[in-house]
């Protein structure tokens, strides 16, 4: 159900592009002559780029059709199905523009940041496929602020439970779990890298990753324990740290999947605001040096 | 720094509980996130920094962040003892310092902290980093429209580095030539903006451009709209010059409708798509001149099919190629096409056939068998007369001489001088009129020309050798590669060049030996069943037409 992105209306979107490449590929190979080389200057190049530059301008249109909910034509489904296909498809047309020809200048300018759009959009596509599926599997039906909420209320517990203990496990604990680091910068985010860390007694900060350091402290802890009580609480604390520890873990996986659900967009849409205007210098400077 | 930092924790039964945290650093962070050594949740990340200062403990929140002080929003406060300082409803209390450290601090934590704020303390999302969307998207909008337009439009090339002055809107390379010339100056070519490259331009440097039509047709049959650009393009790659589809010469001649219509309609280079060939003769006409007539050479376009080459050269093809009569004199073979032909280096045209390089080895222009060294000269008929007549006056008076004093006979030699009994001069001139006849017409002059007998008195005028004016170029307008011609599956030599020229069986100069367009469709046929080597326009025809070419080949129809 997660790809019906591709599907919509059984296909036809699919269809809509094939036809709009073959149209192109049809144009394209009309270029008969003998010696000019196919470019973008011939009456089927300046269609072509026409075709392309129009794309592009619709392409860029689903940022807007995505926020006007009083918008009749088409859903936004339809929109974005179309919006991956011709997305693709636009790297046909314009390179048949192209003809193949690229050099170091604004025009080869423009192909680049167009394919590097796509690339982006292609990543995107990928992403929107497969992700859903697995932050759904991770998430077993809580979200991120019901994980939190279960992570906070752990936290108070093993608090509680950890000034129970002796000095050594009390700090280890406490500081354990006001120290430990969820999500964070960019890669922290995206490669689930754990910062967590723990103090011991004298104050040094020891790592923390996954919770495992502290988890191992305190069940070593528990054999040396003088009292039983000191024992019930340490035992209490462990249930509690190894509860946080899968809540954690699941945490850090979610903010994973949704960073690589969004991240291809913080270069999907500059590249696109980039692509536009190279598409529009390329026009301008065409016709400036006419 | 030292600082102490007493956490006050409520217990369940009322009583406070208080943890210890010594901390011996520069500068202390406070803030939600687990970097912080004083970690409050609901806080911002970082939201200020305690350090020592000269007045004493200094807290100072971070940049647009403050906290409660007394009720008052304060950017930064010396924490001094009893000073408490509320941030996201955590109270930090300044409290006397134990002996060893700078400075202590008392934290009581908010007791109402909700979830929310303990996620709000994680940045979870991208959006909570220094990643974004839109001020990278209009970076990038500025830079490209900036550096890829404002500054190489605005900005002469000469003060900006290549990657940004306008050579980057050059969209491919120039030809090495123009590149030579032009440099990176675009304005070269592209003198004013939105203006399409105008033909002066190129007629700056090519001068000798002719045009493509009469200058008097140019108008009538829309020329104007055919810039130099419309064939000669740039910045491609690969580089190339000029297009030369057919289509852009039968836009116009598959129906040339223009007034004083002087072409036949060509749709292509197949059967019924191209008129038959016609051929640029020069041509003679007799012309009254003094008290006689001249020949006036001029170049006249006949049809091939009805051609006569009227060159006054009497020749037959047929007897030089047959090897039972003919043969080169030094070596004894046959006579090949290349003992005359010469092909010049244009690969097109063949070098003037010559008398005294092609001819004079079999045809001498002995006139006497006793003096068997002595020619007469050629190209000149009273020069001719002159030197038959000087030939044998010197040699009747010799032997007037010789007859006063006996001398010994020399067989048959002075047969014919002993026989005439006038004065040397009388007979001498008689010899020459009958040598000077047979000459002219019987087995000289008239072998290879036409030869007029007046039958005048006055040996000066009696004969009329018709001047030789051979055609060089039958196609003033067409171009050819004969070398490549030659190259026939099987076939070599001369049996290269009568495949197309049918030498061996013209008996007469007459005969036009260039073929028929037929010919050519037998490989060139661009309609043709086995997908003949297609020809374009372009292929035998320029575009602009060479007027020296048209002028010097016409003077180049050299006479015999």
């Amino acid at each position: 159900m997660f790809d019906n992105i591709m599907r919509v209306r059984n296909y036809r979107y699919f269809w809509w592009c094939m036809g709009s490449i073959v149209v192109a590929v049809g144009v394209f190979a009309t270029q008969t002559s003998s010696n000019e080389p196919a470019n973008g200057g011939t009456w089927q190049g300046l269609v072509l780029g026409v075709w392309a530059a129009l794309l592009i301008v619709w392409l860029t249109l689903l940022g807007v059709r995505k926020r006007s909910y009083r918008f009749r034509l088409g859903t936004v489904q339809d929109w974005t199905s179309l919006h991956v296909y011709l997305g693709v498809g636009v790297l046909v047309v314009a390179t048949l523009h192209a003809g193949l020809q690229f050099g170091w200048n604004v025009h080869t300018l423009a192909y680049v940041l167009m394919f590097a759009v796509i690339i982006s959009g292609v990543v995107g596509l990928f992403t929107y496929l497969s992700y859903p599926r697995r932050i759904a599997d991770n998430q077993q039906g809580q979200n991120r602020s019901q994980l939190f909420g279960e992570l906070y209320e752990l936290n108070q517990q093993g608090i509680k439970t950890a000034r129970s203990c002796g000095p050594e496990v009390q700090t280890a604990a406490i500081s354990g779990i006001q120290r430990t680091a969820i999500g964070g910068g960019v890669l922290s985010q995206l490669f689930a890298r754990d910062l967590s860390r723990f103090e011991t007694l004298d104050g040094v900060q020891q790592p923390n990753p996954h919770q495992a350091p502290l988890i191992d402290l305190v069940s070593k802890r528990i054999p040396r324990a003088d009292k039983h009580d000191e024992v019930t609480a340490l035992q209490d604390l462990l249930v509690i740290l190894c509860r946080r520890q899968a809540v954690i873990e699941r945490l850090h996986k979610d903010i994973r999947l949704q960073g690589w659900l969004q991240v291809w967009l913080y270069v999907h849409v500059p590249l696109t605001a980039a692509t536009l205007t190279a598409v529009v210098v390329h026009i301008v400077v065409t016709f400036i040096y006419w | 720094m030292e600082l102490l930092i007493k956490e006050v924790v409520a217990a369940a039964k009322g009583e406070a509980q208080v943890r210890d945290q010594a901390l011996s650093v520069d500068e202390v962070l406070v803030g939600s996130s687990t970097q912080c050594h004083v970690q409050l949740l609901g806080a911002a990340a970082i939201h200020g920094r305690l350090s020592k200062s000269r007045k004493g403990l200094l807290f100072k929140c971070d940049s647009g962040l403050s906290v409660e002080v007394d009720g008052e929003s304060v950017s930064q406060v010396i924490v001094e003892v009893g000073t408490e300082v509320e941030i996201a409803g955590h109270r930090l209390t300044g409290i006397e310092s134990p002996t060893g450290f700078d400075a202590a601090i008392e934290l009581h934590f908010n007791p109402d902290i909700d979830p929310s704020a303990f996620e709000r303390a994680f940045k979870t999302r991208l959006a909570h980093t220094w990643l974004e969307q839109r001020r990278p998207a209009w970076i990038a909008v500025v830079l490209v429209a900036v550096f890829g337009l404002i500054v190489p439009w605005v900005v002469p090339a000469n003060y900006l580095p290549d990657f940004v002055n306008d050579s980057i809107w050059s969209s491919g390379p120039l030809h090495p030539a123009h590149a030579i010339v032009l440099g990176d100056d675009c304005g070269g070519c592209h003198t004013s903006s939105f203006t399409r490259v105008e033909d002066e331009v190129c007629t700056t440097c090519h001068l000798q451009a002719s045009l493509h039509t009469l200058p008097e047709l140019h108008q009538t049959v829309g020329f104007d709209e055919v810039r130099c650009a419309s064939c000669h393009q740039e910045h491609h790659e690969p580089v190339y010059l000029t297009v030369t589809d057919s289509a852009l010469c039968t836009d116009c001649h598959a129906k040339p409708d223009w007034p004083n219509q002087v072409v036949q309609p060509v749709h292509g280079f197949s059967p019924g798509n191209h008129p038959q060939f016609r051929l640029d003769l020069v041509t003679p006409t007799l012309v009254d001149q003094g008290s006689g007539q001249a020949y006036d050479w001029a170049l006249k376009s006949v049809p091939l099919a009805t051609a006569v080459e009227r060159s006054n050269l009497q020749f037959s093809h047929e007897v030089h190629l047959d090897a039972g009569k003919v043969q080169d004199l030094g070596t004894g073979r046959p006579l090949s096409c290349a003992s005359c032909h010469t092909a010049r280096a244009d690969d097109e045209h063949f070098a003037p056939i010559n008398m005294e390089r092609h001819c004079i080895g079999c045809h001498d222009l002995k006139f006497d068998s006793a003096a068997p060294l002595r020619n007469l000269p050629h190209g000149d008929p009273e020069e001719v007369i002159l030197t038959m007549e000087g030939h044998f006056l010197r040699a009747y008076l010799k032997n007037e001489q010789a007859s006063e004093v006996p001398r010994r006979r020399i067989p048959d030699q002075d047969a014919d001088l002993r026989r005439c009994t006038d004065t040397a001069q009388a007979c001498a001139l008689e010899r020459a009129a009958i040598e000077a006849n047979v000459q002219f017409t019987k087995r000289g002059c008239v072998l290879c020309h036409e030869v007029v007998d007046y039958g005048d008195v006055d040996l000066m005028v009696r004969y009329h050798v018709g001047p030789i004016q051979l055609t060089e170029n039958f196609f003033l307008n067409a171009r050819f590669k004969h070398h490549v011609q030659l190259i026939q599956d099987g076939i070599s030599g001369d049996a290269g060049c009568v495949t197309c020229h049918a030498a061996p069986t013209s008996a007469t100069s007459v005969d036009v030996l260039i073929p028929g367009i037929d010919q050519c469709f037998a490989c060139h046929d661009e309609q043709g069943p086995d997908r003949q080597i297609a020809l374009e326009c372009a292929s035998c025809h320029a575009f602009h037409p060479s007027v020296e070419l048209r002028s010097l080949l016409t003077l180049q129809s050299k006479t015999l």
